[in-house]
């Protein structure tokens, strides 16, 4: 009977970790670059949802404006950011990502302070009882907008145009820009749908957890990495597989008494054995 | 009217890196419907002059036109989505996608442009029937469910090829296309590029395999040192002193004055 309240718990964090490393994985598959200010849209996306909320009352124009700022501000951040050292050295671009995390970081600090903030709503969702397990109506709210999403997700991303143009700029950037695609346009578009899903996923987080504050992205900023590590880099399909994974693991192993470390360092042990015996992940490409 | 009859001028280029003239001051048209053939010894500018035309560098000095329309400063897909093709001298196809997709992407080429990427699905049937075409002129209807990454390197090629005709291109820019392959391959490949060129498709054509190159082009222009050397039809350029050198080396003749 744990089992089964177990494994909604596994949805539900799995959902989130899915909503974050997509993103992530998606703007890697492209630009190789590990985008580690995720994590500051992330956060970006809670407040901007508490913020519009606390004017309008109303938590879903909060939601969906809160993600297209946040994916305007992700795709402004290629833009005018990392589009001036991609030709750098791998190293460059990373450094520059930390360096807007971290100031991103202590803007939120500056604006809001060093407090959390208490973010509840009330949803029209009954909550749920079955005979062994019972699923509270933001864990239900997590799973409708994750599956929601995803399947979203999938229809663009295998239906239309710019899930072809994606792929072709994944695979070689330079020869789709030759073939025809508008390379800066669409890859402006994967980072406005990668920050949008982090904003969404902050947002959730910010809502089930009750609190958003500045430094709640500093734990995700690296998870989110395992997840797409495990995943496999720039695989889509990995990330969200590994998200779910990465979830039961956690869950399970904490749930499990005997179990000696912390949460957070599950993910950590996972990827270091990746790393060493499946480096290229479970559906990764071979970097080249 | 003389003008309407090229397709493209390129007129006085030059490209420098730092102090290294790579492309000094060339000249060339490219009639319509015309198979121009681009050689000269290694380094001599070749790669960097398609790479010019197709905006992946600017010209430091020079104008470059194309169908009446200054296309130099312009931005690679833009210049691609007007009507020039090209392949590269390492096959460069989509590994990961299948060879079928490989010609979608660039089938939907309007679509790119504008948020209507969102709406339009590139697999519309006949978006698949045009692609299934080209691929059947390249031989590769056969294998239109493979990995790109998976075919021969002779398949590749021609998938190339089929990839950048499916942007239905006014002018083909083809980099070294029969290097590597075997002679069966080079055979298919010379006649597949010659069907494309009596389809009234513009080629120019860089080549080091001097017999494929005497064999299909109709006019030759040589490149040495980022200069244009020789310009004419293949059994004057072959006979040109100048390219022999550029070819051979300068000969030391005894009582040769003037080496």
């Amino acid at each position: 009977m744990e089992f089964w309240q177990n494994s909604i718990n596994v949805l539900v964090l799995g959902s989130i970790y899915v909503l974050i490393a997509v993103g992530l994985s998606m703007i890697y598959g492209i630009l190789r670059v590990l985008h580690i200010a995720h994590a500051g849209i992330y956060t970006l996306g809670a407040f901007l949802s508490l913020s519009i909320m606390e004017v309008t009352g109303n938590f879903w124009i909060a939601l969906i404006l809160s993600a297209i700022i946040s994916g305007f501000l992700g795709a402004l951040m290629y833009r005018y950011v990392y589009k001036f050292v991609l030709k750098e050295e791998r190293i460059v671009p990373l450094i520059v990502s930390v360096g807007l995390f971290i100031t991103m970081q202590d803007l939120y600090r500056i604006i809001y302070g060093p407090y959390k903030y208490p973010f509840s709503i009330s949803i029209p969702i009954p909550y749920i009882r079955a005979g062994n397990f019972y699923i509270s109506p933001l864990q239900m709210l997590i799973l409708i907008i994750t599956g929601i999403i995803l399947i979203g997700l999938y229809f663009v991303l295998n239906k239309t145009r710019i899930g072809v143009g994606l792929k072709a700029c994944a695979n070689d950037s330079q020869m789709a820009a030759a073939v025809g695609v508008n390379t800066k346009l669409t890859i402006a578009l994967a980072f406005f749908m990668g920050s949008a899903l982090a904003a969404v996923a902050g947002t959730l987080v910010g809502v089930y957890d009750n609190s958003v504050y500045p430094t709640m992205g500093s734990t995700v900023s690296y998870k989110a990495f395992v997840v797409v590590v495990l995943g496999g880099f720039g695989s889509l399909k990995g990330s969200v597989i590994a998200g779910f994974l990465l979830a039961a693991a956690e869950v399970f192993l904490v749930a499990w008494k005997g179990f000696f470390l912390p949460r957070d360092a599950i993910g950590f042990l996972v990827m270091i054995l990746f790393l060493i015996f499946l480096p290229n992940g479970l559906f990764g490409r071979k970097e080249r | 009217m003389i003008e309407l009859q090229k397709i493209m001028k390129i007129d006085r280029v030059t490209k420098h890196f730092g102090g290294l003239i790579a492309v000094n001051s060339v000249s060339f048209e490219i009639l319509k419907g015309e198979l121009l053939a681009l050689i000269g010894p290694n380094g001599a500018g070749k790669t960097t002059l398609f790479n010019l035309i197709t905006g992946v560098f600017k010209p430091s000095i020079g104008k470059i036109f194309f169908d009446g329309k200054e296309i130099s400063g312009k931005r690679t897909s833009q210049i691609a989505r007007m009507g020039i093709g090209r392949t590269f001298q390492i096959v460069r196809p989509f590994g990961k996608m299948t060879v079928l997709e490989n010609v979608l992407v660039p089938l939907g080429k309007s679509f790119y442009t504008n948020l209507s990427v969102f709406s339009h699905s590139p697999r519309e049937n006949s978006s698949i029937s045009k692609a299934m075409e080209l691929l059947k002129d390249a031989y590769l209807d056969d294998e239109f469910d493979k990995m790109a990454s998976y075919l021969p390197i002779g398949m590749q090629r021609r998938l190339e090829i089929a990839r950048a005709l499916a942007l239905e291109p006014k002018l083909l820019l083809l980099d070294e296309p029969a290097a590597g392959l075997n002679e069966k391959e080079s055979m298919q490949l010379k006649e597949y590029i010659e069907k494309i060129n009596s389809n009234g498709i513009s080629i120019l054509l860089i080549e080091h395999d001097m017999k494929f190159v005497m064999n299909i082009a109709k006019r030759i222009v040589v490149l040495d040192h980022g200069s244009k050397i020789a310009e004419g039809v293949p059994s004057e350029v072959a006979s040109n002193p100048q390219v022999i050198e550029a070819y051979l080396g300068r000969k030391h003749k005894k009582g040769d004055k003037n080496a």
